[in-house]
């Protein structure tokens, strides 16, 4: 099992650095961030960190192609993978639907599906020749070449997806692997397993090499109370862009779910807090003591799961997003007690 | 030692064109060439024709005359040579070059005053073409920094390694240099996504950050099948620039364009300064000079290097900026060139040439044309091109041509360039993206001596072009 971080870029960036550089001495496999137009540019931040880490890998986790160009994501990669000597890989999708949406898009009829298989294809050959001639439905290019080059020779390219189960099969199928985000139940996971198992069978591929994983919400802190309030405040906000199916995987119907993201949409913050029930908060994030982190990735890992990729909610996050106080330790807190005590029990 | 100088004498020019070549410190004192009503009093005993430049050396001695005052400062030095033939082609230069305001007995009439450019201030910025090393690329911002640059500007084209992660690694090893992308572009990238990553750039350089974007180059639009030419680029620009400036200044945006659509967007990424520059990159022009003019804080114009093709811009960045009721002078005029500097004129001019071609098709018609060269002259270019012939593209861009469509040569060339064309069209600053080795052989495959390095390039400019222009 891999232990990975994922942030939030919404940090002073100076501190945002020194969270990475904790990371890095602690062992951890990558730090990702989200790439998304509401925080910091995770780029130019990932870009003044390189030089101050010595093994951690680096990437957008995830970026969308819904808002940014193919060609455009590779040139930044490869900048990226020759900064860290080669500590680059990506993971993208058409993009966080609640984003695109606030761009006047509607990813329903953006063909989604195909839109990311030939991403895919416009990625791996600009980051494998350093050129492109395509005709596609998408993207079109016409003798596009660049001198941004990665150092590694295969740059991982991994697909993010939810709800599935025609994305989990793409990705099982075409690329290194699947992150699939927010999901907890062992039940999620086995969906998201069979399906990459299927897609990769289809293409004669073997589905144990690719890179599967959970992207996780995690509060992890001596207080286990504290820790489950803290995960809680948080979860309110990530309902709102789960698809239906994932929460009936999670044996939550989505029509209880519907006056929380209403609450939210109206800016009713403290209504949607109060909405989301412990039990709730307690099925859709990490959270609790170590072992009970422990525990709860146990169940992940038995579905084939083979990489934790953990956002860590501190205090500043909390603070930033709802004004409220929390006492869990901080970010680098958090990530050396997951480090000291949650990934010694995994191999 | 003190050179008693009139800012618009030609012959004065000379002699601080040589004194910091030779590293000679001197002080400048200030004489008009209009009201004379002072010269015997403060040249007499010194110069008995009254006329600048004189210099007055350190033990008292005083010495008229320009060529007398450059042989007397040239004589030990490479400027007057040893071999007797040599020294005499000096000489023969001396008296027949052209363009000698001042020399004969009488002082220079009115009008070639008035077409005698005054030398003003002028910014100096480092352009990269970042496809070096990026660790070479970090340490030539170091430099340019530690040199005095004003900036450096990143070229944001898929062609290069990623502009925005080499100044973020530039950011954090730099005092005071300015960072900044020129040009980005408005149609493959998002503008809430470039404000995000500006206002992420201001903090990390502590507010040193600012944007000159377009809607990008014709050429790599063209590679990416965008239609371009259909019209409403200028109705885009102005919506964009309204898109970047509300989100840098508001850090939200809700808006209904015809290009860019928004409802509810936010971002935590905040600018440390209250106002961070917008500017517009242009070419060809009128309507997008104009529109800088009107809105932004500045206009970059690239591949201009006439006198004609500058004014030209600089005239209606001035008529969008009365327009709107603006004070042009406030907004940054930048020319942004391809260039290469070397004590050996032609070396640089060869290095040049390889990134002259490349440029070709990206330049609109109007503006080739306002550097007296006919574009359909230039259409064998274009066609090798298409046809993968970089070799011969290169071959048919002539040394002339690449004379007239670069800044390049050597230091002394470069002065007079600036002085002849930049300035007097109102430019004030200049964007320079020096060709070097590893560029020619990077885009091209050939190989040039004799010219230096990026950081050799800057240090040139340095030392011998921005002293005089100061």
């Amino acid at each position: 099992m891999k232990f990975s971080y994922v942030m939030l870029p919404d940090y002073p960036l100076q501190d945002s650095i020194e969270m990475i550089k904790t990371a890095d001495e602690l062992g951890f496999h990558a730090v990702y961030s989200v790439d998304e137009t509401w925080h910091k540019d995770m780029w130019v931040l990932f870009a003044a960190a390189a030089d101050k880490t010595k093994r951690i890998r680096f990437g957008p986790n995830l970026t969308p192609i819904g808002l940014r160009e193919p060609t455009l994501i590779c040139q930044a990669l490869a900048t990226l993978d020759e900064l860290t000597g080669g500590r680059t890989e990506c993971v993208f999708s058409i993009g966080n639907f609640g984003l695109l949406h606030q761009y006047g898009m509607d990813w329903s009829k953006m063909k989604p599906l195909s839109r990311v298989r030939e991403a895919h294809h416009v990625m791996r050959t600009f980051l494998d020749t350093g050129a492109i001639t395509y005709e596609g439905d998408f993207y079109r290019y016409s003798g596009l070449f660049t001198f941004a080059r990665p150092v590694q020779e295969h740059v991982p390219l991994i697909i993010g997806a939810m709800r599935g189960p025609k994305s989990f099969q793409v990705a099982g199928e075409i690329s290194d692997g699947c992150h699939h985000a927010l999901s907890y139940s062992k039940e999620a996971y086995q969906f998201l397993v069979d399906n990459l198992k299927i897609g990769a069978e289809r293409a004669g591929r073997d589905w144990t090499t690719l890179d599967i994983g959970a992207w996780c919400v995690i509060a992890c802190g001596p207080d286990s109370a504290e820790a489950k309030r803290t995960a809680r405040t948080m979860v309110a906000f990530y309902i709102s862009s789960m698809p239906h199916e994932q929460l009936e995987r999670h044996g939550i119907d989505p029509a209880d779910m519907a006056p929380i993201v209403e609450a939210l949409g109206k800016g009713e913050l403290d209504t949607a807090l109060e909405l989301t029930s412990p039990e709730v908060a307690e099925k859709l994030s990490i959270a609790g003591t170590p072992e009970e982190c422990v525990a709860k990735i146990r169940d992940i890992e038995s579905t084939g799961v083979n990489h934790m990729i953990l956002c860590v909610t501190d205090p500043a996050i909390v603070k930033t997003f709802t004004g409220r106080d929390v006492s869990v330790p901080d970010c680098r807190g958090q990530l050396r007690l997951i480090a000291e005590q949650v990934m010694p029990g995994f191999d | 030692m003190i050179l008693w100088n009139s800012q618009v004498s030609g012959n004065c020019y000379k002699v601080r064109l040589l004194l910091p070549q030779l590293g000679i410190p001197y002080e400048r004192r200030e004489l008009s060439v209009v009201d004379r009503s002072n010269r015997a009093e403060l040249l007499g005993g010194k110069n008995p024709a009254l006329r600048v430049p004189t210099l007055e050396l350190d033990d008292g001695r005083c010495l008229g005359e320009s060529d007398a005052i450059l042989w007397y400062l040239g004589d030990g030095s490479r400027y007057v040579p040893e071999d007797a033939f040599e020294r005499a082609q000096v000489l023969q230069w001396l008296a027949t070059r052209p363009s000698r305001p001042g020399s004969g007995a009488s002082p220079p009439s009115p009008a070639t005053l008035r077409s005698t450019p005054e030398e003003g201030p002028m910014k100096f910025s480092y352009a990269l073409l970042p496809d070096h090393p990026v660790t070479e690329l970090v340490d030539s911002i170091v430099l340019a920094d530690e040199l005095g640059f004003y900036g450096a500007y990143g070229a944001d084209e898929t062609y290069h390694k990623d502009q925005w992660l080499v100044a973020a690694v530039a950011a954090t090893r730099t005092k005071n240099i300015r960072l900044s992308p020129c040009v980005t572009h408005v149609i493959l990238k998002e503008p809430t996504i470039l404000a995000h990553s500006i206002a992420t750039l201001d903090e990390l350089s502590n507010g040193r950050a600012e944007c000159v974007f377009s809607i990008g180059n014709i050429a790599m639009l063209d590679q990416y099948h965008v239609d371009w030419k259909s019209g409403g680029q200028i109705k885009r620009l102005r919506e964009a620039h309204h898109v970047m400036r509300t989100m840098l200044d508001e850090g939200k945006i809700d808006f209904e364009g015809d290009f860019y659509r928004y409802t509810g967007l936010f971002t935590s990424a905040r600018p440390v300064q209250e106002h961070v520059p917008l500017k517009i990159g242009a070419m060809r022009g009128p309507k997008s000079f104009e529109l800088a003019g009107e809105i932004a804080d500045g206009m970059h114009q690239a591949l201009a290097y006439s006198k004609e093709a500058m004014q030209f811009a600089s005239d209606h960045v001035k008529l969008g900026a009365e327009r709107a009721g603006r004070d042009a002078s406030q907004l940054d005029l930048g020319a942004w060139m391809v260039a290469s500097i070397s004590e050996d004129s032609e070396a640089a001019k060869q290095a040049a040439r390889v990134v002259v071609a490349f440029y070709i098709p990206a330049m609109p018609r109007e503006q080739i044309e306002r550097h007296g060269i006919d574009p359909d002259s230039l259409q064998p270019i274009m066609d090798a091109f298409n046809l993968g012939d970089v070799e011969k593209a290169i071959e048919l861009t002539t040394l002339e041509l690449t004379e007239k469509l670069s800044l390049s040569g050597s230091p002394e060339e470069w002065v007079e360039r600036i002085r002849t064309e930049v300035i007097p069209s109102g430019f004030d600053h200049l964007i320079c993206a020096p060709i070097d080795p590893y560029l020619v052989a990077a885009w091209s495959g050939l190989e040039v001596e004799n010219v230096p390095d990026q950081q050799g390039q800057l240090r040139l400019i340095h030392d011998h072009v921005m002293p005089h222009f100061p």
